[in-house]
């Protein structure tokens, strides 16, 4: 209850977009956060149906000149784990990092950051995305969603695309949200391009060792795409991950999914996906089919109603479906 | 994908008319800018453009209270498109701030006079507005 109370405490009231007279080049606080509530109905137990809330984040976005700004993110989090039991609500420090914007071709930043892969890799997956679970290669964290150290960024613009790289390297998973991996040495990168917001595709290449153990090892390789059709009426996303780890044998892991926009605050959602699920089925192969209608609402809320069908390679795993309800807003 | 889910979607899909009012792009007279492609529009004042062809760019615009704000974002975007949600969504993850807002386009055009690396929107029709400010229009590739 303090930990709630310190934070609702720190979401003091944003002070966004302070112009003073003609110099737009000030200094600027910017408070922002979100938080959410949901439940799932659960084949599993059908007896239980709670709601309960799952995220509360708040930034502290500190921009001192156009080009050093400093961004702190505190979470009090209970993800919506599909393995049980379900871990209890901590207070963390989620991103800490210092960015220095050299120019577009090259940002550097340091500190603790999300490790840049994918499309949307973790990024407030609940609020920003589509689907109230995430997939099944996102859940299991195979590569660790959160980096300590040093990370370079940058955009190069054309006049109908861009491409944006990513290098980092990092000294572990400070969360400690990917246990296995929390000590370990990593770097890698992401590359990827945007033609006229109508397609965009990319690569993220990551080399995750311990340093004490030479033979713990994981070799991480992310494909992704995604494409526009009507003018962001129809999209098309898909992520596929392959690994090579040390004690394992080599697997693979996708999802891919339809959106439609059928009206400007509503869409259907449907994701189909296989991958490998240690946090389910101790590394047998879970395919999942979901069904999502989501609504924004005014004032920055949002809703969303999600079906899943999930079923397992071996059978000593029992197949179930979930029904969920999510609401989440913005401040 | 085949031709009658096409259909399907062509359909099932609101129709929304497109937006009566058209736009100029405009930028202070000292501005090293003098065209931008459509997509380059689109990416600066969603926030993921920061420069054209390496010189500084960031956008500005009316406050959202005055119906040109809306109006200027279906003519760039598209009516399905939502502006609301977007930002909201980069506000969680960081990063990001809107375009400047100003009170009215007369502070706009005061506001782009004085500071070269902005571009902002005028509505076409008040065009002759351009000649009481030292700013310039900017032409807009396709």
């Amino acid at each position: 209850m303090i930990e709630w109370l310190l934070l609702i405490a720190l979401c003091s009231p944003p002070q966004t977009n302070q112009i003073a007279g003609s110099k737009a080049h000030q200094f600027k606080w910017h408070v922002s956060g979100w938080a959410d509530i949901g439940g799932y109905w659960d084949e599993r137990d059908s007896e239980r149906f709670s709601l309960d809330v799952h995220h509360v984040y708040m930034l502290n976005h500190l921009k001192f000149s156009p080009k050093l700004e400093l961004l702190v993110e505190m979470a009090l989090e209970r993800e919506y784990e599909r393995s049980s039991p379900r871990p209890d609500r901590e207070l963390e420090l989620e991103r800490a990092y210092l960015q220095y914007k050299w120019r577009p071709q090259a940002t550097f930043r340091v500190g603790q950051f999300y490790t840049p892969c994918g499309l949307y890799k973790q990024r407030h997956w609940a609020y920003t995305m589509d689907t109230f679970q995430k997939p099944v290669i996102e859940e299991n964290q195979y590569i660790p969603a959160n980096a300590l150290g040093i990370e370079v960024t940058g955009n190069f613009s054309f006049e109908r695309s861009y491409l944006q790289y990513a290098l980092l390297i990092s000294d572990g998973d400070q969360s400690g949200d990917m246990k296995p991996l929390q000590d370990e040495f990593g770097f890698g990168g992401d590359v990827k391009y945007n033609y006229n917001d109508r397609f965009l595709a990319g690569m993220s290449l990551y080399r995750y060792r311990n340093e004490a153990e030479t033979d713990n090892y994981l070799n991480a390789t992310q494909i992704y795409a995604e494409w526009d059709l009507f003018r962001h009426q129809l999209q098309w996303r898909m992520e596929w991950l392959f690994l090579e780890r040390s004690g394992f044998p080599e697997t693979d892991g996708y999802y891919s999914q339809l959106k439609w926009n059928f009206t400007k605050v509503s869409y259907l959602n449907l994701r189909w996906e296989k991958a490998e699920d240690q946090l389910l089925s101790q590394g047998s192969e879970h395919a999942a089919t979901l069904l999502t209608l989501g609504i924004h609402l005014p004032k920055r809320w949002k809703v969303k109603l999600e079906y899943a069908v999930n079923q397992f390679e071996h059978s000593e795993y029992s197949n179930f479906n979930q029904l969920g309800l999510w609401a989440g807003y913005a401040f | 994908m085949p031709f009658n889910l096409v259909l399907i979607f062509w359909f099932l899909t609101p129709m929304v008319e497109s937006s009566p009012t058209s736009f100029i792009i405009v930028a202070s007279e000292k501005s090293a800018l003098d065209s931008i492609t459509e997509f380059q529009l689109r990416n600066l004042y969603l926030g993921k453009l920061e420069s054209i062809k390496s010189n500084p760019c960031l956008p500005a615009g009316v406050a959202k209270r005055l119906p040109e704000n809306q109006q200027f974002i279906t003519w760039l975007f598209g009516s399905s498109f939502n502006w609301g949600n977007y930002w909201a969504e980069q506000s969680v993850r960081g990063m990001r701030h809107e375009p400047i807002p100003l009170g009215s386009f007369a502070l706009l055009l005061a506001f782009l006079e004085r500071n070269h690396d902005y571009v902002g929107y005028l509505p076409s029709s008040l065009k002759d507005e351009l000649k009481n400010f030292d700013v310039k229009s900017i032409k807009i590739n396709r």
